[in-house]
């Protein structure tokens, strides 16, 4: 039963269009498995209408950008390889000379898409939405502890760290990638345990050292400088029989400080007609636009220019629950499927400053405000959403269906 | 027993208009439990089409001008299951009959050339954008002709039934001209038959329909289908053993696709003129064409050097087809009026091909492929 159980290791997921690197629990995640390779793919499905706001209310996703029931859908598939054993067996190295050590490379490609009003409004910038392609690269090294017994209670620990290369598709256009476009290094440690062959329980803390990203996407809304994140989980498993398994589980991760954005661009691709932004401010534009009506003569065409700095919001944070009811074929293939419920969380939002600039006929452009003075009255304040994988927290129930078909093992 | 009975075969059935479609005999066989891969490599220069009155152009895209193409080599790799399902729960159906899975996985190289190429350059737009393919995943019973697995008895007729899917994991640029992806998602379902007649002699029939979801980000100013039309396909195959462990085989395949709707579209190759201080652009409606057709021959030579492995070489031939294209209304309206009461008035249409799925395709290729079975069983269901 424990070369079945070997399917469920390793989901280290990237949860969703705009989810982090989850440490979704699932069954028998850390248990000591026997020597060998192994190989496996997932696939996991999402449908985003709804995200957390930085007071941890749940909003409609892009929200108030665009009208409520846009949906952000996404596909990732994760093909993961995995090689357990010694190297360092015939050596005299202390500890690692009896010690099993774990290696697990993930490759991941995946699919995200807006839906058309996201799309549509993006054009507005010069932006776009979608992103599909390889993903990003994980690579993990770790350590078992000797597998512990008392009676019918046996238990191991893991010690791991994963990296994560940057390697993915990334477009700096686009309000979703499939690449994050920075490194990540994850120390993790884990536990085990098993209750009469029956009753399974995995556990894990996690820290997310976050490296910069220079060149953010879709306009800016990424951040700069992704803040760290750690991540906990925990998860209970009961196996009916030899074939089926149900777990429920938990999983919280908060980011350690705020999501930097340094580099703002998003703002109009063309000058915006005066009735545009004066007579129709909330117009689906830029809602709480206030432009003063003295500039606002029909020939005008204003520009909105963004006021360099470096904005933060006030990090991120998520709880889910979870629940799965597992299928296992034969050792080979395992059908898994599962809902996470979004307890609370918190995304991300952050401040930004616009000046206001005035197109005359000519083409001259005229900035007619100062946003270095506080109080001035042209000058534009808005809230802008923070975006992608380290900023966006989704606040709808995810639906995982997972495949994972173990083409060799031993 | 030859060597061709000894290799169980698969097949890509009905992809995409445009892509390549190998057919393998045997496709509809039941084929004992084990695991096949096949690597399918094609070069397709894709330098004309079939227009919308089925008339055979020298260019991909005739509204940008002539000798437009888009040259495509693709690798295309197939995984294959076929086992037994809940085996030990007796259920009804599920339990009496193999069943069978395949993921299709897939690189393709595009690239652009001709007039299409030119207006990509000159409208900040982008040529080709290469990469990995969308993933099909098909998963079904064998219906008939599976019950003697166990004990190898000989049935010489199988009849499968797969759905399947598509995600469109394809890499992509939202302002290119030619993508390896879609950007959509497709589902379909496929009932194929398997007979063998006479010893040596293996016919296969099938049809499939597919439909899609919606593109919310069609690519090169959403030129591409926002919603492709339902397609229905045929295939049928005869082949036979031709000396030892060399085997032909003909192929005809047939697809038909519903109207494909646009929406906001935005650019065309040839805008009408704006009125003096007017701005002109698109109307953003929606607007179908009339739908696809796509007739192939295919050609092939089979040799199974080992047990385990088949080579085919195809020689895929268009008989006919029709692609995709629209009349597209323009509006106008003054310029710099973005409010309400603007009024924009007609202002004519320019014609539009229609890219992505509604391109169909009338140049003529080579197809090479290889299936090596990796299972234990290393025959046929049931052997020649």
């Amino acid at each position: 039963m424990k070369r079945a159980l070997v399917f469920l290791i390793a989901s280290l997921a990237g949860g969703a269009a705009n989810a982090s690197i989850l440490f979704t629990p699932h069954l028998s995640e850390y248990s000591d498995l026997p020597r060998g390779a192994y190989a496996d793919h997932t696939l996991i499905f999402t449908h985003i209408t709804k995200v957390f706001d930085d007071n941890g209310n749940r909003i409609s996703a892009g929200a108030p950008f665009v009208p409520d029931g846009e949906h952000i859908d996404a596909a990732l598939m994760l093909f993961r390889y995995l090689w357990i054993g010694n190297v360092f067996e015939n050596t005299k190295i202390p500890f690692l000379d009896d010690h099993k050590q774990i290696f697990r490379v993930i490759g991941t490609a995946g699919w995200q898409e807006a839906s058309e009003a996201v799309t549509e409004r993006s054009r507005l910038f010069g932006l776009t939405t979608g992103g599909n392609g390889f993903g990003d690269l994980f690579v993990l090294g770790g350590i078992y502890s000797h597998e512990h017994r008392f009676g019918p209670l046996k238990f191991n620990t893991l010690l791991s760290v994963t990296e994560k290369f940057p390697t993915g598709a990334y477009d700096t256009r686009s309000l979703l990638n499939v690449g994050t476009h920075y490194w990540s290094t994850i120390p993790q440690i884990a536990l085990h345990a098993s209750l009469f062959g029956r009753l399974q329980f995995d556990g894990t803390a996690a820290y997310q050292f976050n490296g910069r990203n220079d060149t953010p996407a879709y306009g800016g809304m990424t951040p700069t400088e992704p803040a760290n994140v750690y991540n906990l989980e925990g998860n209970l498993a009961w196996q009916f029989n030899e074939h089926w398994f149900v777990d429920f589980g938990a999983f919280f991760r908060a980011s350690r400080g705020p999501n930097k954005f340094g580099n703002v661009t998003a703002t109009f691709k063309d000058p915006q007609p005066a009735t545009t932004l004066c007579e129709n401010p909330t117009g689906g534009l830029i809602p709480g636009l206030q432009i003063p009506p003295n500039l606002c003569a029909l020939t005008n065409h204003f520009a909105l220019i963004p006021v360099p700095g470096e904005r933060q919001d006030k990090g991120i944070r998520q709880t889910y629950l979870s629940t799965s009811l597992y299928y296992i074929y034969r050792a080979s293939s395992v059908v898994d499927f599962r809902v996470s419920y979004p307890i609370n969380g918190r995304g991300s939002q952050f401040p930004m400053d616009y000046e206001v600039a005035l197109i005359q006929p000519n083409g001259d452009r005229t900035v007619v405000s100062n946003c270095a003075t506080p109080g001035d009255s042209v000058c534009q304040h808005v809230k802008l959403n923070g975006v992608q994988e380290a900023a966006a927290v989704p606040a709808v129930p995810l639906f995982e269906l997972r495949f994972v078909y173990l083409f060799w093992a031993p | 027993m030859s060597r061709a009975s000894w290799l169980a075969l698969l097949v890509p059935l009905a992809a995409h208009a445009g892509e390549p479609v190998s057919l393998e005999f045997g496709r509809y066989l039941a084929k004992y439990p084990a695991f096949y891969a096949t690597t399918i490599v094609s070069h397709d220069a894709r330098d004309g089409i079939f227009d919308a009155s089925g008339e055979r152009r020298d260019s991909v895209a005739p509204t940008y001008g002539a000798n437009g193409s888009f040259p495509e080599t693709r690798v295309d790799q197939q995984l294959e299951w076929f086992f037994p399902f809940f085996e030990s729960e007796q259920l009804p159906f599920l339990s009496s009959r193999l069943w069978t899975a395949r993921a299709d996985l897939g690189y393709a190289h595009v690239s652009a050339d001709g007039g299409i190429a030119d207006y990509a350059r000159a409208n900040s737009l982008r040529e080709a954008q290469s990469g990995i393919t969308d993933i099909g995943m098909h998963f079904g019973p064998v219906l008939y002709g599976s019950e003697g697995w166990r004990d190898g008895r000989d049935i010489p007729v199988s009849v499968v039934f797969t759905i399947d899917t598509s995600v469109p994991i394809g890499r992509r640029n939202a302002d290119a001209a030619v993508n390896a992806g879609s950007n959509v998602f497709s589902y379909g379902a496929t009932l194929g038959g398997y007979w063998r007649p006479v010893r040596g002699w293996f016919i296969d029939v099938g049809a499939h329909w597919r439909d899609f979801g919606k593109n919310d980000e069609p690519a090169f100013n959403a030129q591409e289908p926002t919603r492709p039309g339902a397609q229905w396909s045929l295939d049928a195959t005869v082949a036979a053993r031709v000396w030892r462990d060399l085997y032909a085989s003909a192929s005809y395949f047939h697809l038909s696709g519903a109207a494909n709707r646009y929406a906001h579209v935005r650019g065309s190759a040839h805008p009408p003129s704006a009125g003096l201080l007017m701005d002109t652009f698109p109307d953003p409606s929606g607007i179908d064409d009339n739908g696809i057709r796509d007739r192939r021959a295919d050609l092939a030579a089979h040799w199974f050097p080992l047990q385990r492995l088949r080579l085919s070489a195809h020689y895929v031939i268009p008989l006919g087809g029709r692609s995709g294209e629209l009349d597209l209304p323009y509006e106008q309206q003054p310029q710099g009026c973005v409010a309400l009461g603007c009024s924009p008035t007609s202002n004519g249409t320019d014609h539009v091909d229609g890219l992505g799925v509604a391109r169909v395709y009338a140049s003529r290729y080579f197809m090479i492929a290889a299936t090596w079975n990796f299972g234990q069983g290393d025959f046929w269901m049931h052997g020649p």
